[in-house]
């Protein structure tokens, strides 16, 4: 296959580009009843590859380039602006913006028509929107909230960071994810079978109002593999094995990546025979990864700052800056400046968020105590900073998010002792067996007040760890769920080598890379319910290659 | 800067033959095996599988923005339970049996196997329900005529069309779109955009009874989308579409230029300078050039469709999944004495629309649809309705749905075709009895996909019980005189089928080529996206027709001033 790539000739710095069509809105605008406090403008240069292989052979083949902008406007002022949100509104309270996209190249003016056309759609709604938001003010009681929407920052941010291309190789990789998927396909008890290599590489131009000019990358290479099967009662499960890279040439060998795949196929034919789990209360302990994910549903997402602003939210962690909420020997906190850890790339590693600021550590919990918030450039009462957090997905408002969200304890004891503790709680509670969660693959959490403040974490594969000594046992279709406190207060021990999940984190400004670091930890309770499972009957013939004859149930 | 994009050699790998017996073993394995206890039994099924290459790219006023170049490969099943009398097809709703899936790029006879195996496993299961909702649902009268005809089988090996050698595609698409950077004087430029599908490749069919079909495809489809708001706040848009086989067949990259910059100058003139529309207008109206096609096309080829619509499925959420027409009727007198209309896929073997075998399998047939003004035929797919039980060889789409009877190329002849002069005297003559000294002429509609660019919202709801013509791009006050005026700021209302029976006088033979939807709307909804259709047709002079005016909104208009730009600014394209 032939991939041409067409080259960014820049023809004119785009940054001055778009300065310059923001101060020209700038002054058109001024003269207006109601006047933008602040507009930043930003960019992304987007080039993606990706490859991918199902039944045997490559399924998929592309490279693609797009250019997306991104418009952040403020009429009204920082104290109040048409980002503010409408209390009992629900239908006009989101963000109407669309995706702008712009060509490919730096032609100045249909590069301005763009960019013109954008700004304007978006004060046109602006406009109207901090009407919405006086008149909901006059009405609505008095706000629990009554800090600024928007903090100002005097010191304009100039830098320029943005490193070469990456070097992508895809007829290289090609024989290697062929083998895989074959190795994968070749299980007749596989239904479904895929390995892909993606890789993307952004380059983020911002500007804004406060004379802001930044120009930053980002690099980032996923290998997965994910196979998937039905059991006899209908349940479909699977296992999803992923590599995250900053630089694609460090990804896994062919030797190491054929393991992988064997691994993965082993594993669905375990779960294809294991029994369904069963609505289990009791101890559970979590590996690293799991634990990670487990500190972002339960912890990370209701700790975003911009949680604690809207009035439909939970605010759990609202008043208790300072006071307890987890062991003391533990430690929480999200940087998005460290790139590696424990030898594993990290996901949420950015240097600038998306609105114009420094990437910083958060301190989220220190000692057990409650310490503050994640937080972009909406401030709240005692956090009147952006600690470099506000970030989207293209198309969307940034709010403040999770980066590397890195979780520590400072007494660990060996894995074993971990295992054996929660053999220990399980006699002790009068079970059978604790549950061990091995991996996870994915997870949700409802911070609102309309539903309960529950988490779900998706366990996709979870051991029974008997007391009596039999050899632990694999189950499918059950998730860990709870609520936060009741479940933050049953910790009872970690252990010594904390786990990297990588993954993709979804929320109201859209998928944004994010990782959890962990190490294993023991819980004197929590509680596991049954997972959806699908009704539809395996498949009534046999998979027609392979040609062995098993799989059917006809 | 040139950027090329080029079709690729895949195809040429693929091992067609063998792909094609993979497919029908599976298929003629699964029929014979998928049996479930009480089960209605498969009688019949299908499998379509598309292997292009494809090339597209979108520009704007001479900037590219995006590009891409790809396969495509797809499987469509189609398993149908029961009997031919009754089964689980032409009910509403989805989940009914059938269902597309994605092959590989590098499709082999093993993986295409696989992939019908796990697509045919689903479609199988969805069948026998859908057969239970109908059977549920659906009372029988004495004269249904069934829900599906079978036919022997054909076997056959078209030559496909030689893979596209590498084509300046991304050129071509910034030249057109700087073409249309004009100067927008007090109007807005909203958007000047050039789309260029093109794919090549081939078609495998092979089904249950035996067929066993290779076909080649290859279209290049090149769409010029302009839109402008005029200073009243009127969102105003026109196209222009150049639908082939291939690169060869495309005019001179200079003619399609020239083309598009007068296209997007015309629509700014009408913007800055045409009066608009400022009352009612009842009377007639003369269809000349791209508008006397559309009519036909909007308000004609309906009822020349002859599948039966499907019965719509009563559920929680209303009636689902039925377009219910009912359009077409055998019989009935659509046009004037004297009238006739003709389609045949092979009428024109050079076009992308045309075909040897229809989406079912079956030889196309040239069809006489109207004779003396008067329906005898429909256009067929194997479908029966009461009136007409066999196939014609027209079914078109069909993927991941039931193929239906459409237009391929359609030819539309007046009893006599008048000179303009005549046309002209006589439309004078109807103006006079509205007492006035002049007609509206319209020359063209907007093209529904054109509008929808931007925001889909835009995209006419076509209402398939009464027709619907979208907006004229603008009138034409023609005088007695010879005097002209522009006028913009009008929509069709009430339009009814009855006006092509009193057309009033037929002038000047035409052709063109348009996109239709493969679900059964007169329109692609994309600019690139549809079947390609041609049809030839006269001018067309009606004797009464509705239009009303439409305003635009001056709350549209741009706060921020539109940045001043020139041709030289905007393009890239040497």
């Amino acid at each position: 296959m032939l991939l041409l790539m067409v080259s960014l000739a820049l023809s004119a710095p785009l940054d001055d580009l778009l300065m310059s069509e923001l101060t020209r809105a700038e002054d058109a605008l001024s003269q207006r009843e109601r006047t933008p406090h602040y507009i930043a403008l930003q960019v992304e240069d987007r080039t993606e590859w990706d490859l991918q292989a199902r039944y045997g052979t490559v399924f998929s083949k592309r490279s693609d380039q797009a250019r997306y902008l991104d418009v952040d406007l403020r009429v009204g002022t920082p104290e109040l602006d048409s980002t503010h949100e409408l209390r009992g509104f629900s239908a006009l309270d989101g963000d109407t913006r669309r995706v702008t996209d712009l060509p490919l190249s730096n032609a100045p003016g249909v590069l301005r028509h763009a960019v013109w056309k954008a700004i304007d759609q978006q004060y046109r709604d602006a406009d109207e929107r901090i009407v919405l938001v006086r008149a909901n003010q006059q009405v609505k009681v008095e706000e629990e909230q009554t800090a600024p929407d928007f903090t100002v920052v005097p010191q304009a941010r100039v830098d320029g960071i943005v490193g070469d291309t990456p070097v992508i190789d895809l007829d290289a990789w090609q024989p290697i994810l062929v083998e895989i998927s074959q190795i994968m396909d070749a299980s007749v008890l596989v239904r479904a079978s895929s390995v892909d290599l993606g890789v993307e590489h952004v380059i983020k131009t911002f500007v804004d109002s406060e004379g802001s000019r930044l120009s930053h990358d980002w690099t980032h290479g996923r290998l997965s593999m994910t196979a998937s099967t039905t059991a006899e009662d209908g349940d479909v499960v699977g296992v999803y094995e992923a590599i995250d890279v900053h630089d694609p040439s460090s990804l896994p060998d062919r030797e190491a990546l054929l393991r992988t795949a064997h691994a993965v196929v082993e594993r669905v034919e375990a779960l294809h025979a294991a029994p369904r789990g069963e609505p289990y209360s009791g101890p559970v302990l979590l590996m690293g990864r799991a634990t990670g994910v487990f500190f972002h549903e339960v912890l990370g997402h209701r700790v975003e700052g911009h949680r604690q602003k809207r009035e439909d939210e939970g605010h759990t962690f609202a008043d208790h800056v300072g006071r307890s909420v987890l062991p003391e020997w533990i430690d929480v906190y999200d940087d998005p400046t460290i790139p590696v850890l424990a030898g594993i790339d990290l996901n949420g590693h950015y240097t600038y968020d998306d609105e114009g600021m420094r990437a910083q550590r958060a301190s989220i919990v220190e000692n057990g105590e409650f310490q503050g918030f994640l937080m972009g450039r909406s401030p709240i009462q005692g956090f009147e900073s952006s600690n470099g957090h506000g970030r989207r997905s293209v198309g969307n408002a940034p709010v403040s998010r999770m980066g590397n969200t890195i979780i520590e304890a400072s007494e660990t004891v060996p894995f074993e002792v971990l295992k054996q503790g929660l053999r220990d709680q399980a006699r002790e509670q009068d079970l059978e067996y604790g549950i061990l969660v091995e991996s996870i693959d994915g997870g949700f959490t409802l911070t609102g007040r309309q539903m309960p403040n529950a988490f779900n974490v998706r366990a996709s594969a979870s051991w029974r760890v008997f007391v009596d000594g039999r050899p632990d046992e694999l189950v499918r279709g059950i998730d860990l769920v709870g609520t936060p406190f009741g479940a933050f207060s049953s910790i009872l021990a970690a252990g010594e080598n904390p786990e990297v999940f990588n993954g993709f984190c979804g929320a109201e400004s859209g998928w944004v890379p994010v990782s959890a670091v962990a190490p294993p930890i023991l819980f004197e309770r929590l509680e596991f319910q049954l997972k959806e499972k699908a009704q539809e009957r395996p498949p009534l013939l046999a998979k027609p290659h392979p040609t062995t004859a098993v799989g059917g149930d006809s | 800067m040139i950027w090329m994009l080029a079709l690729t050699a895949m195809a040429a790998d693929l091992d067609l033959p063998g792909i094609t017996d993979a497919l029908s073993d599976e298929l003629q394995r699964n029929a014979s095996e998928l049996t479930l206890e009480d089960a209605p039994p498969i009688y019949f099924a299908r499998y379509r599988a598309l292997f292009m290459e494809q090339v597209d790219v979108r520009a704007r006023f001479g900037s590219v923005i995006s590009t891409s170049t790809a396969p495509y490969r797809t499987l469509a099943v189609e398993v149908r339970v029961g009997d031919e009398s009754f089964d689980n097809s032409g009910f509403g709703g989805w989940q009914n049996g059938f269902r597309t899936a994605g092959l590989p790029a590098y499709a082999t006879p093993e993986s295409v196997a696989t992939v019908a195996w796990g697509a045919t496993d689903r479609a199988y299961k969805e069948a026998i329900e859908q057969y239970a909702r109908k059977a549920a649902q659906v009372e029988r009268d004495d004269d249904h005529p069934g829900d599906y005809t079978l036919a022997e089988p054909i076997a056959a090996i078209l030559e496909g069309p030689a893979i596209g050698a590498s084509e300046p595609m991304v050129l071509m698409a910034e030249q057109i779109s700087a073409a249309m950077a004009v100067d927008p004087g007090n109007a807005v430029l909203e958007l000047g955009e050039v789309y260029v599908g093109h794919e090549t490749g081939s078609e495998v069919l092979v089904d249950t009874a035996g067929t066993r079909l290779i076909q080649p495809r290859s279209e290049l489809t090149v769409r010029a989308v302009f839109q402008v708001r005029a200073p009243d706040g009127q969102f105003l848009t026109d196209e222009r579409l150049w639908t082939v086989q291939g690169p060869e067949q495309l005019p001179p990259l200079a003619e399609m230029v020239s083309s598009a910059s007068l296209m997007a100058s015309s629509l700014i003139d009408i913007a800055n300078n045409a009066e608009t529309l400022d009352e009612e207008y009842v009377g007639p109206v003369l269809f000349e050039g791209e508008a006397a096609l559309d009519l036909l096309r909007y308000v004609l080829v309906p009822q020349l469709e002859g599948t039966p619509d499907d019965v719509p499925f009563d559920s929680f959420f209303g009636d689902l999944g039925s377009r219910a027409s009912g359009a077409a009727r055998l019989s009935r007198r659509v046009l004037p004495l004297g009238w006739t209309v003709d389609d045949d896929p092979l009428r024109l073997p050079d076009h992308p629309g045309s075909f040897r075998y229809d989406a079912e399998g079956t030889l196309a047939q040239a069809v006489t649809l109207v004779d003396d003004g008067i329906v005898q035929d429909l256009l067929m797919s194997r479908t029966p309705r009461p009136d007409i039980r066999e196939t014609n060889g027209h079914a078109r789409g069909g993927f991941g749905e039931r193929a239906r009877g459409r237009t391929v190329a359609v030819a539309v002849t007046p009893a006599r075709n008048d000179s303009a002069r005549k046309v002209r005297k006589k439309a004078r003559r109807l103006a006079n009895a509205y007492d006035r000294d002049w007609i509206f002429v319209v020359t063209s509609l907007q093209e529904p996909s054109a509008m929808a660019v931007g925001d889909y919202s835009r995209y006419p709801n076509f209402d398939p019980k009464q027709p619907s013509l979208p907006p004229p791009v603008a009138l034409i006050r023609r005088y007695q005189d010879g005097r002209e005026e522009v006028v913009r700021g009008a929509v069709f209302t009430g339009v009814q089928r009855f006006i092509l029976r009193d057309i009033a006088a037929a002038g000047m033979q035409r052709s063109t080529s348009y996109l239709i939807d493969g679900t059964g709307d007169p329109a692609g909804f994309t600019p690139t996206g549809g079947l390609p259709t041609w049809m030839s047709g006269p001018d067309v002079l009606i004797g009464e027709m509705e239009l009303v005016p439409t305003s635009g909104d001056p709350r549209s208009l741009p706060i921020v001033p539109a940045p001043a730009v020139t041709v030289n600014d905007l393009t890239t394209a040497p």
